[in-house]
């Protein structure tokens, strides 16, 4: 076995422009136009701006606190989150998020496959009594009654 | 719909011309840095820029964030603001790291990007191998970013959570303060400038927010991965060899 840093290893470093030109050109930057990629009159993907308004019709994931977000990136989706069908995350937890259609709330029932136990639903109580909306006082003293 | 002349550098959707959007270029490195922002914005002289008086300016200044104006109608990043982000951003951070790590002046790095027209155009192609020649640049391939560029696998999500959420903060702020002033029917300020200058604190936010060298380092590594899965699965399914980037 030749080791790295011997002197075989670095003559033969040494003769590669002469051995592999081509390799060595690769190797030591080459020019502009060493790489092949598509036409610059080509229309790509990447060239297309984004439409924000078509790209925020199932993506708006502001109910989601930052550090949940970041939570089910980087270790695992928390059983309050739910994904839509465009791959976006969504609260479970939220009473009032119109989004929350079925096929949503269905993933909080259905995460044994990724080895967690299953996530059982839990009706939310927090709304049984009646909500004052429009008490036209001042809202610090709005509660729950049930 | 898209239309445009043969050879445009970047593609506008027709009806979504919107003027008071900027260009952000985000950047992280392997080892779970990310890179100081380059905010493009629409314009061609100082005053198209933020305001120095604006929320936290100067935390971003000193952060690295280059503010820069694109010289066009447009708020997109074009020849010369790219030059600018190299020079200004990319390299500097390329040379300090190998300052850090005791590596020779022409040790090589490694830039990937996409081939969006002008990141493949001969003209910056061959600006960059004149000018950084120790900086290899990698192109993913067209149509390929959702699954092996970092930045859109898991670093433009929580990027723009934060703006949004920053962007919702600044409107209830305005809004108590004008009805602490007794305005019960305030007309929210939305202009260019404004909004302008509110984009340096919501940058800064995000900044702060994504400035986690965990999530960072885990959508570099799964940029690497096989695109077999959905991001998300992948990201849940792998797990961080220490040290894999030092």
């Amino acid at each position: 076995m030749t080791c790295l840093t011997s002197f075989k290893a670095h003559e033969a470093l040494r003769q590669m422009a002469k051995m592999n030109p081509e390799f060595w050109v690769e190797l030591s930057g080459g020019g502009a136009d060493d790489v092949q990629l598509p036409d610059a009159a080509e229309t790509l993907p990447e060239d297309v701006e984004h439409d924000t308004e078509l790209e925020d019709q199932d993506s708006d994931d502001s109910d989601l606190s930052l550090e949940t977000l970041i939570t089910a990136l980087t270790k695992d989706i928390p059983d309050t989150v739910g994904t839509r069908k465009s791959g976006k995350l969504a609260s479970l937890t939220d009473a009032e998020n119109v989004d929350l259609v079925p096929e949503i709330l269905e993933q909080g029932n259905s995460a044994a496959e990724g080895g967690r136990d299953k996530r059982n639903k839990v009706a939310n109580k927090q709304y049984q009594g009646f909500w004052w909306h429009h008490d036209e006082d001042d809202w610090n003293d709005d509660s729950i009654v049930g | 719909m898209t239309y445009t002349e043969i050879g445009s550098k970047q593609v506008a959707i027709v009806g979504i011309d919107e003027k008071r959007a900027f260009t952000l270029l985000v950047s992280v490195a392997a080892d779970g840095t990310i890179l100081p922002f380059q905010a493009v914005y629409q314009g061609k002289m100082k005053l198209s820029l933020p305001a120095a008086t604006s929320p936290n300016y100067d935390d971003t200044i000193n952060a690295g964030f280059k503010l820069v104006f694109s010289g066009t109608k447009t708020y997109w990043s074009n020849f010369g603001t790219m030059c600018t982000f190299v020079n200004e951003i990319l390299a500097p951070y390329f040379e300090a790291i190998k300052l850090k790590l005791s590596l020779p002046p022409q040790q090589k790095s490694l830039w990937q990007i996409d081939v969006w027209s002008v990141h493949r155009s001969k003209e910056f192609r061959t600006w960059m191998h004149t000018n950084h020649r120790n900086i290899m640049v990698n192109f993913i391939p067209g149509g390929c970013t959702g699954v092996h560029q970092p930045c859109d696998i898991g670093i433009q999500q929580p990027l723009k959570l934060s703006m949004r959420k920053s962007y919702h903060e600044t409107i209830i702020n305005e809004l108590l303060t004008e009805f602490d002033k007794g305005n019960t029917a305030p007309d929210l300020k939305d202009t260019l400038g404004v909004l302008r200058d509110c984009s340096v604190q919501w940058m800064w936010n995000a900044y702060k927010a994504l400035s986690n060298k965990e999530l960072v380092k885990k959508v570099c590594l799964i940029s690497q991965s096989e695109p077999n899965l959905t991001f998300r699965r992948h990201l849940n399914n792998v797990s961080f060899m220490n040290g894999i980037y030092q």
